[in-house]
């Protein structure tokens, strides 16, 4: 009988060996596949799926040669059970062709795990060959953010970059004096602007997460604790006043509310979170019919770098074996005539081409529709001057998932659980825990 | 001889069903998950031999998550253990509505986990009646759940939900001593502790191994409640193995996963052989 147990036991480690050596070559570029491509995109995203649209009938009437797209849709609330799903996926070489990396991608998957995996195929090589690559008719300085680890993961498709707009009357309550550059110390008196009725942009601690975590420095995972204690405390104060106002005052507190540009309006101070022509143009205009004077500064940031976001991304599943018709979406999205499409797409181009048309068009006002204020020129090449210095985010995308999955603490401090001190341990924990895993 | 083969084949067929579900849901995935262990990677999968193993005995979260989950095992299984006994023995002495007192001590087996979880927020959350209390003695709050107290709170969860099941396998165990034992004994003069640690404690062997098997297998169950409570990352001192392959499936991270889980299983293995071994022996001695 033991015996019969040891070879059993033998032959399992066997077969188990073997199973291990014969996993799936993804080398695999093209088959003769002709099923559609797949890839998934949240119902809300109408941009993407128009642009997927507009895509499959232009394979249809015989404009590009490659094959339709097929989009699976899911709903905000199924977010978790789909990227379970795709997850699952993964594991048994599955998974959809194209990988859309999105906000909810970033919330659920820390993308440079996913790219420690080689689940993203490397696209240097289809890269080369490209010729909308290779023309220089892209903004490579954004592209390059998809390089991890020496392989072109994915392809940034559209980017942001997040200013403070204000009004010329409250620089000079809040400084006594005009400034046209905000300091990382600024950001007090930004949060305490935004504040001074009552309103908040929640999204501001989203944005200024990149500032405090440094994912290299074993020592601390917290750049500069001291700052961080100082900014969430204040934050914190702040954050609690607009819970009492917002009990006290109920209904309807915002006048303006737009989800994806995450904007509030006060009537003396603004801020916004993404950069665009159009929505700083309207932004503009509605300060000047407010008879005020408006103001662009850059988000304050602790290395003074003006930040840009990237804000949409496609990768190619390494798994897929329809990998060159997956390319050919890509540059479908990058080529001219899609990303200077400015009604279905709120984001900076990476098309330098499609960048200038919409440059041109915001310096000249030269829109279908055009704005009853032409853009102050002064104004107009500040917001140009930041966006052509902006400077990508260093594992942007590993950092949204950990503030929005590991770095939970500090909700628990904001809501007066705990005090800082305990959840800069925790969250040091917590890092540690992560990162070593 | 005919017979004998005959009722074999019957035997086997019987069993054959069970036989299939078990290959195909448990040992085939096993197998397969072995052998993702030896390699790495998702797309572009490389063998990599021993490596993943290698490789954990580094990873500071995998031996936090080991010496934690030891810390809790031997805390809480002989704990258990005692206080399930304990219980059993006042239970057994024919006391007036036992099966309310079975059932209430069952209870906590079906129970839905979620509702459980709430309940024991509302006791140990910094704001719960357990801080209420000591605030009222004049002690001050604990944080329970984000301290080293958590695992004290895990422990009690753990004995509050599996101690019911024990109490009624050593019930059953209790019931199956013969009374004439301990009449003999009292008439040669033994006292209640010596009829307990001579003829209880003996005899009860088979219903302690069962019971600490099932016990240790129950041990592992309580990530459950732990990342309920917790999260996928909770207070250090809770930080369990599961915890640990929990967050590698998440990051994608199967080699890891696959490689823990497989070392995981040895052990369990092995530890449920030697008290299967040792309960042999007790019953041939």
């Amino acid at each position: 009988m033991r015996k019969i147990l040891i070879i059993l036991i033998i032959i399992t480690l066997l077969i188990s060996i073997v199973v291990g050596c014969t996993g799936e070559n993804s080398n695999i570029v093209n088959t003769d596949d002709q099923s559609p491509l797949t890839m998934y995109v949240n119902e809300y995203d109408g941009s993407m799926i128009y642009h997927i649209e507009n895509y499959n009938k232009e394979i249809e009437f015989g404009n590009i040669e490659g094959l339709p797209i097929e989009v699976i849709e899911y709903t905000y609330e199924d977010s978790e059970i789909i990227f379970n799903e795709i997850s699952n996926n993964f594991l048994i070489n599955q998974g959809p062709d194209l990988i859309y990396i999105d906000y909810l991608f970033s919330n659920y998957m820390d993308i440079n795990k996913v790219a420690e995996q080689h689940i993203f195929y490397d696209l240097e090589n289809m890269v080369k060959k490209s010729e909308i690559f290779q023309n220089n008719e892209l903004n490579n300085k954004v592209l390059d953010a998809g390089i991890i680890n020496d392989n072109r993961c994915f392809i940034p498709i559209s980017y942001k970059v997040p200013y403070f707009i204000s009004t010329t009357k409250n620089i000079e309550n809040m400084y006594n004096k005009q400034i046209d550059y905000l300091q990382f110390e600024d950001i007090y008196k930004v949060i305490e602007t935004i504040n001074s009725n009552s309103y908040l942009i929640p999204d501001l601690f989203s944005l200024y997460q990149y500032q405090f975590i440094d994912l290299t420095n074993d020592e601390s995972y917290i750049k500069d604790i001291e700052i961080f204690k100082e900014f969430f405390e204040y934050y914190k104060i702040e954050y609690n006043k607009v819970l009492k106002s917002m009990e006290s005052l109920g209904g309807d507190l915002f006048k303006y509310l737009c989800d994806e540009t995450y904007m509030f309006m006060g009537s003396d101070g603004l801020s916004c979170n993404c950069g665009d022509f159009h929505i700083i143009y309207w932004l503009y205009e509605e300060i000047k019919l407010c008879g005020l004077e408006p103001v662009l500064l850059n988000m304050p940031t602790d290395d003074n770098v003006i930040n840009l976001h990237i804000d949409k991304a496609v990768a190619i599943n390494n798994n897929s074996n329809k990998k060159e018709a997956a390319f050919k979406f890509i540059e479908y999205m990058l080529s001219e005539t899609v990303q200077v499409n400015e009604i279905e797409s709120i984001a900076i181009p990476v098309n330098n081409n499609a960048y200038k048309i919409r440059k041109q068009n915001f310096l000249d006002n030269s829109y279908d529709e055009p704005y009853k204020e032409p853009i102050d020129e002064k104004f107009a090449q500040k917001f140009l001057d930041m966006i052509e210095s902006a400077e990508p985010i260093p594992m942007q995308h590993s950092i949204y998932y950990i503030m929005q999955n590991v770095i939970t603490p500090i909700d628990d401090f904001l809501n007066g659980k705990i005090s800082i001190d305990e959840a800069i341990l925790q969250i040091e924990s917590r890092m540690k825990l992560y990162l070593s895993e | 001889m005919k017979n004998k083969r005959r009722t074999h084949i019957k035997a086997y067929l019987l069993i054959l069903p069970f036989m299939a579900g078990f290959t195909l849901f448990y040992f085939a995935p096993y197998v397969l998950s072995l052998g993702l262990s030896f390699t790495q990677g998702v797309g572009n999968r490389a063998f990599v031999g021993l490596n993943n193993y290698i490789l954990l005995f580094q990873s500071e979260a995998f031996i936090l998550a080991s010496k934690n989950t030891l810390i809790f095992t031997f805390t809480a299984i002989p704990l258990m253990l005692i206080i399930s006994l304990l219980l059993a023995l006042y239970l057994n002495e024919k006391l007036r509505k036992i099966e309310l007192y079975r059932s209430i001590f069952i209870m906590p087996l079906v129970l839905p986990t979620a509702s459980i979880i709430l309940f024991w927020q509302i006791m140990f959350e910094d704001n719960g009646i357990t801080n209420f209390i000591l605030n009222t003695i004049g002690l001050n709050e604990v944080q329970f759940l984000n301290s080293n107290y958590a695992m004290l709170v895990v422990v009690l969860i753990y004995i509050w939900k599996y101690m019911g099941y024990s109490i009624v396998l050593f019930m059953s165990g209790l019931n199956s001593i013969n009374r004439e034992y301990y009449e003999n004994a009292e008439i040669d003069g033994a006292t209640k502790i010596m009829s307990f640690r001579k003829i209880t404690l003996p005899l009860l062997k088979p219903a302690t191994f069962l019971v600490i098997i099932l016990s240790f297998i129950n041990s592992l169950r309580i990530f459950r409640e732990v990342y309920l409570l917790s999260g996928s990352y909770p207070h250090e001192s809770i930080y369990m193995l599961q915890h640990f392959m929990n967050n590698n499936f998440k990051k994608l991270n199967y080699a890891r996963l696959t490689s823990a889980s497989t070392l995981l299983s040895i052990i369990i293995i092995g530890i449920i052989v030697f008290l299967y071994m040792r309960q042999r022996k007790a019953d041939v001695n």
